[in-house]
């Protein structure tokens, strides 16, 4: 295991795989869980239950970049309802768009359909609609293409899609062997994995892109310090077509606290801040 | 068919890229083909690296364009008589858009095209909402002038972002394929700082 030399705070102490640039720890985490007014959750979590959980999505790449509007890309909310022994999962995100707040910024919402099992695969025979909307457009002529929406379905061996004609096809052919998980899924069903974990399924990112061969498994425990507190934390790692290895960290009690990808990171905040400045600029 | 001998047959592509060019001024009544430019920034700073494809990229997207196109490997602004693409920008029957990452400033950027939005720094996520953009575009565009979308992908130098910038490519010509524009359409696919990675032939 190797460990950051820390340079945010006398006190974190963080795993390399939570990103080790200097965006992360002398800006995300500094601001965020290892605060004084910590972004860490304090209520309890109950992942038999329904939950919600938010996240700030923010900027992993190597440019070192300190100001907010380079920082702070995003947020995600997921919220996962209980219902009729299956699971639906609510998700909202917000990207924002090149480097400033005041460019466009495309929100996504959809609802998924899932089994409750390893990672919430989807259900078969869930039809879907994702809806995708780019706001604060700076050009009038681009407001025709701001509103982007897609229906599919998943028969359990294929995902189909409908074309713009309202025309049914079938986008990819699926490994019926293997569950179909979404990334939301992954996000939002961490805590359904053990320390045996070793897990194979095909991936279906954001409702709309394929890929196989995905594997996610346990990596290890670390006990994490950020400011004054100490987190006991399990961590994952997920392979496969298409991606970088991704990390996955949740919390003793199963609460997903940081997913790190290739040049991003999904960092828990119950507040997220890009939704508290969209807020802001509203006013 | 090489290069050579595609440039001097006035081969598809470039008879597209040269009919808006020198009918200009003389015919309005032949209309030009639409274009979708799809560009691919890699970072430059290194030549992809395998991952976990233990160095065989299955680029399934890229590689129907390869094999159904042709290719033209040099740079697209050299001046050995192929076309500059910024030419094009000049032709008034087009319509021009960009969505994704910008090679110009962007109040040039701006100027030149209809810009639907700039793409991310995140990586796979900016990709992707490049990738929605596009395909917005290609639904909801309703003009009767060609248009001239050009698509920008950033894609760092890991060659698992290759495949990730496939499956963005293949949502792309799917919605293309399923479009209104399907007859009437020319693909363009232009790769920078890649050179490393064709004369592997890694890609193909």
């Amino acid at each position: 295991m190797r460990h950051l030399k820390d340079t945010s705070s006398e006190a974190d102490s963080l795993h390399w795989s939570f990103g080790s640039t200097r965006t992360m720890v002398e800006k995300v985490f500094p601001e965020g869980f290892s605060a004084e007014q910590s972004t860490l959750p304090v209520e309890a979590f109950i992942p038999e239950n329904s939950f919600r959980n938010s996240y700030d999505l923010v900027y992993t790449g190597n440019q070192d970049f300190t100001t907010d509007n380079k920082v702070y890309y995003g947020y995600l909310i997921l919220e996962v309802i209980r219902k009729d022994g299956a699971v639906e999962i609510q998700v909202d995100t917000i990207r924002q768009l090149n480097q400033n707040f005041n460019t466009e910024r495309q929100q996504t919402t959809t609802l998924l359909k899932c089994r409750e099992e390893t990672l919430f695969p989807l259900s078969e025979g869930f039809e879907w609609k994702i809806e995708k909307t780019l706001h604060n457009i700076k050009d009038d002529k681009a407001a025709p293409f701001q509103h982007f929406e897609e229906t599919g379905r998943y028969t359990g061996k294929g995902i189909e899609k409908m074309d713009a004609r309202g025309e049914w096809y079938t986008y990819k052919e699926v490994d019926p062997l293997l569950p179909l998980i979404t990334d939301w899924s992954v996000l939002a069903g961490c805590h359904t994995l053990g320390v045996d974990a070793d897990h194979d399924f095909t991936f279906f990112q954001q409702l709309e892109r394929y890929s196989y061969r995905h594997n996610i498994r346990y990596m290890e425990d670390f006990m994490a310090r950020f400011g004054m507190q100490e987190v006991a934390m399990k961590g994952f790692i997920q392979r496969g077509y298409g991606i970088t290895p991704s990390y996955y960290w949740c919390d003793e009690q199963g609460r997903l606290l940081i997913a790190k990808y290739s040049l991003y990171a999904l960092v828990y905040n119950p507040e997220p801040r890009l939704k508290t400045i969209i807020e802001n600029m509203k006013l | 068919m090489k290069r050579r001998e595609f440039i001097l047959s006035g081969g598809a592509a470039i008879l597209l890229l040269h009919t808006p060019l020198s009918m200009l001024g003389s015919s309005r009544r032949i209309t030009p083909a639409n274009i979708l430019l799809i560009k691919l920034a890699t970072s430059g700073q290194s030549k992809p690296r395998p991952v976990h494809t233990g160095g065989n990229l299955n680029l399934p997207a890229i590689g129907r364009l390869m094999e159904t196109g042709t290719s033209l490997d040099e740079s697209l602004s050299s001046p050995r008589g192929i076309p500059d693409l910024s030419e094009l920008t000049r032709d008034s029957r087009y319509r021009y858009f960009h969505v994704g990452h910008r090679e110009l400033p962007a109040k040039a950027d701006r100027n030149l095209f209809t810009v639907l939005h700039e793409g991310g720094w995140c990586g796979e996520l900016g990709d992707q909402d490049v990738t929605t953009g596009a395909r917005s575009f290609l639904r909801n565009y309703e003009e009767r002038d060609p248009f001239f979308l050009s698509v920008a992908y950033l894609s760092p130098g890991e060659s698992c972002h290759l495949e990730r910038i496939d499956m963005e490519i293949d949502l792309l010509l799917q919605e293309l394929e399923r479009s209104a524009w399907k007859e009437n359409s020319m693909v363009l696919y232009a790769l920078d700082h890649g050179s490393d990675v064709l004369e592997k032939n890694e890609l193909r």
